[in-house]
């Protein structure tokens, strides 16, 4: 009985902080290189954050590899202030401080990642498996990165250079909820100054299990077999192959990736006509049955940079091509006829993107010029209608200046001006509605049109670092171009049953934000707190009306005033290579200050969250071996401001746990890691999640396994 | 330095959790359907070519927005939610009842219906006429209806539409 004691307490003060280990604060230990300047071992996070005015938390491989989650979005979701936007067991969106969708950029190697960024079910499309390095900047970088940068930046970084001169990696890993199986394999190798890094992960999974036996959906009562949600199995792979050269002076690199996803949606919640299906979906949980969706990203990058003298010159190029269908089983609806074929909706998207920028220094002015410049194009096809064909201009110029004006004292400036289009292309039904006057005709859901927006922003920002203490500040003006979707929808939404109308006369989305941060760092103790204010004089809110269209409620575009704000804090202590201690947590609140939703929040608001967790690494003969058991404890509180079609969603407790082992012999590694997520098997909602409008708690308990042989 | 601006830290914060407890007590209330002498009524039984008499009274908190009735076939025995435990137990003996009936036939019925501004109650009475030509069977009737603030109830009920 002692013992049970023993092991518990040893669990729960010893060993949790899996997902702190080295968030924060461990990224620094292994040299990365933040804005030309190269961070070695051992800096300190006070030294990190004097790089940037805005609040950044970088993440390595190491992170990414020890808090292993259904996607990358539910791994980064443990860091205060990211929240993963879940929809099923392996897709979900990522969020900064209550902001996601194209309220954040996402950028790859460089360059803005052009997905279908603005639905719901549209997961992140790339691989975990292959990055070297996290970059997530809480806080407005418009200046940089120009639209969508309002809420927040995820930077992902797959082709640094490799640090031995050959490396490859097997990695398998299986989850026991969705009975997913996976492989993971790279190999990266130096050759004089040349360099190439491979990467290919293929993985498999069935339906996932969710700890009730029946849910309800818009008045449908659904009985669950076996406790899986019908139909969410899917399969996904991805292969990234990057070469490179890398001189004192000249460094380039061509990086081409492809990540291909297929996956059931739940099949009681999509489309309207579900119920006279023939399919029977419990026949297995393994198999994709109607409806599900496919989609491609593939992307090719090219990075230069040339040193000249005190300054340097970069220049990035990128061709995106996306391509996403979804498969229904054809029925009629309304006025819609039974149509040919089973592709109800796709979108093909090209993108061409061009980066310049130049860095110089000035006497005690660090400079940085760019420019940004990018292409796209989407086509939509299918019988069903969301969202019309697009094309946009982007192009934005900026200036930036960075003063140091004492060791201890920087004072950063910015100014950027954007300039881009949008032309929507017209579409009409395929098939007649009758009209009032007995006639029938072809409906007009989107109508030509071109929209022209300009926008100029700016930021200012400090740092300033005394003896234990890095205090920050940074305020600046973000922005966001209107989407296609926005602007032009005007159609049934069958996912989400609900009619859609856009809004030609929207103004490019305008962000003012205040930023502030406290770091404190003494010996092992490590402490933030990063508060933050946020004013939207016209943010982009779909707003429930109560009138009816086509029977279905009618959700409009509007702009409102918006005002928000919250913040962070986490502090750890670190016993080295014996135990770490972290406590962390999240506030954030939003207010409509006008329009038809005044006083209400916002949707999908992220509810306030307190974690604990400890990591207890065992004593091991061989000192280069690791040991590791932890536990971490979130409690998440509930959430009662709510905006229509939403519901109150109680708070929980989650207590998650691993351990691992790893052996290094010589240049061998061998390691091997069991996760259980949801150790408790709670039934809980959570609020960001796009199944609780439909009543679906979160998934059950789960095992994860992962062996990684690395030579 | 460190000690002003902790100051101005503290004050804004201060000002935020003031707005956030402040705040005005926003509708989160669904309107509400009222069943007494409601029609039609579950299980009703109705001949092709003749009238659904409609009499529903929804009320809200605040204010009432419209209504929409929609009619649809449960060739395949479907369960909402909001029927009544009898008719959900009865669908359940149904459950792997796969006939579908002749659907291609099946009646739709789907309209959007106005509620006058200002009323927190209101009664709808209307009169559905069904058509001679259609697929006899199970369907349901589906009335939905909003609030000014954009919340929605539904309600079904189920129909026997027979000869």
């Amino acid at each position: 009985m002692k013992s049970i004691f023993l092991f518990a307490f040893l669990s729960v003060c010893c060993a949790v902080a899996h997902a702190q280990e080295d968030s924060i604060w461990g990224i620094v230990k292994n040299g990365v290189d933040i804005d030309e300047i190269t961070v070695k071992a051992d800096k300190s996070n006070n030294e990190v954050q004097m790089t940037l005015p805005q609040n950044v938390v970088k993440l390595d491989k190491k992170f990414i590899d020890n808090n292993f989650a259904g996607s990358l979005m539910q791994s980064l979701s443990l860091i205060p202030g990211v929240q993963a936007m879940t929809v099923g067991s392996n897709h979900s969106k990522p969020v900064i401080r209550g902001l996601g969708f194209n309220r954040l950029a996402v950028i790859e190697n460089g360059i803005k990642h052009q997905r279908q960024q603005w639905g719901h079910e549209h997961g992140l499309e790339v691989s975990q498996f292959s990055l070297d390095e996290v970059e997530i900047i809480k806080g407005p970088a418009a200046m940089v990165y120009g639209s969508d940068a309002l809420g927040g930046v995820i930077s992902l970084k797959d082709n640094s250079l490799p640090q031995n001169a050959r490396k490859s990696g097997v990695l398998f890993f299986f989850r026991s909820n969705n009975s997913s199986l996976g492989l993971s394999t790279n190999t990266e190798g130096v050759k004089g100054k040349f360099f190439y890094k491979f990467n290919f992960t293929a993985e498999k999974y069935s339906d996932y299990k969710v700890p009730v036996d029946s849910i309800q959906y818009y008045s449908y009562y659904i009985k669950l077999k076996e406790h899986r949600l019908r139909n969410t199995a899917g399969n996904n792979g991805d292969a990234s192959l990057t070469f490179g050269f890398s001189g004192i002076k000249f460094k380039s690199s061509l990086s081409v990736s492809d990540v291909y996803d297929r996956s059931g949606f739940f099949a009681n919640a999509h489309g309207i006509e579900i119920r006279l299906s023939k399919i029977d979906f419990d026949k297995s949980f393994s198999d994709i049955d109607y409806p599900f969706s496919t989609a491609n990203h593939f992307m090719a990058v090219c990075n230069n940079s040339l040193k000249i003298g005190r300054s340097t010159l970069k220049m990035d190029f990128a061709f995106q091509n996306n391509r996403r269908e979804e498969f229904s089983e054809p029925v009629s609806h309304g006025y819609m006829p039974k149509p040919d074929g089973f592709l109800e909706r796709s979108f093909y998207k090209n993108t061409y993107s061009l980066n310049a920028a130049y860095k110089f220094m000035l006497g005690q002015h660090s400079l940085q010029a760019g420019f940004n410049s990018e292409f796209q194009k989407n086509k939509s096809g299918g019988w069903g209608y969301v969202l019309p064909g697009f094309e946009t201009v982007s192009n934005g110029i900026y200036f930036c200046d960075k003063l140091h004006i004492s060791n201890g004292l920087i004072l950063s400036a910015g100014l950027r001006t954007d300039f881009s289009s949008v032309k929507i292309f017209e579409y009409k039904d395929w098939y007649k509605t009758p009209l009032q006057n007995g006639d029938s005709a072809f409906v007009t859901r989107s109508e030509d049109c071109l929209k022209k927006f300009s926008s100029i922003v700016f930021s200012f920002g400090l740092n300033y670092e005394t003896g234990n203490w890095v205090l920050k500040g940074n305020f600046g003006k973000s922005f966001r171009m209107p989407l296609a979707l926005e602007l032009g929808s005007d159609g049934v939404n069958y996912q989400i049953f609900r009619y859609e109308r856009g809004n030609n006369d929207l103004e490019p989305e305008v962000s003012y934000q205040a930023d502030f941060g406290v770091n404190f760092q003494k010996k092992q103790f490590k402490f933030y707190l990063t508060p933050f204010l946020n004013y939207f004089p016209n943010y982009i809110y779909l707003s429930p009306g109560f009138n009816y269209v086509e029977g279905l409620q009618l959700y409009e575009y509007t702009q409102n005033q918006v005002f928000r704000f919250g913040g962070e804090f986490q502090a750890d202590y670190a016993l080295s290579r014996k135990a770490e201690f972290s406590l962390g947590g999240e506030y954030l609140f939003a207010r409509q200050l006008s329009g038809s939703k005044k006083g209400y929040g916002l949707p999908f608001a992220e509810p306030w969250s307190v974690f604990v967790s400890a990591k207890y690494f065992v004593p091991q003969k061989r000192k280069r071996n690791e040991c590791y058991v932890s536990v971490t404890q979130k409690y998440t509180g509930s959430q009662k401001d709510i905006v229509p079609p939403e519901k109150p969603t109680d708070g929980y407790f989650l207590t998650s746990m691993s351990l691992g082992k790893k052996i290094i012999r010589k240049k061998t590694e061998f390691s091997a890691d069991l996760c259980i997520d949801n150790l408790f098997n709670a039934v809980y909602y959570n609020h960001t999640s796009y199944y609780r409008l439909i009543d679906v708690p979160e998934a059950g308990r789960n095992f994860s396994i992962k062996i990684g042989f690395i030579f | 330095m460190i000690k002003k601006i902790f100051t101005v830290c503290a004050a804004v914060l201060v000002l935020c959790g003031a707005m956030s407890c402040n705040k005005d007590e926003e509708d989160t209330e669904k309107p509400t359907f009222d069943n007494t002498d409601a029609t039609p009524v579950e299980g009703g039984k109705y001949l092709p070519g003749g009238k659904i008499i409609v009499h529903q009274t929804f009320s809200d908190n605040e204010e009432l927005g419209s209504f929409n009735i929609e009619i649809h076939n449960n060739f395949d025995h479907h369960s909402h939610s909001t029927e009544t435990a009898k008719s959900i137990s009865k669908h359940e003996d149904h459950d792997h009842d796969h006939e579908h009936g002749d659907v291609e036939n099946a009646w739709v019925f789907n309209q959007d219906y106005e509620i006058p501004a200002g009323k927190k109650v209101y009664t709808a009475d209307l009169t559905i006429d069904i058509p001679e030509t259609i697929a006899e069977g199970d369907y349901h009737f589906m009335i939905r209806v909003t609030d000014k603030a954009g919340w929605q109830e539904i309600k079904a009920v189920s129909l026997e539409i027979e000869d």
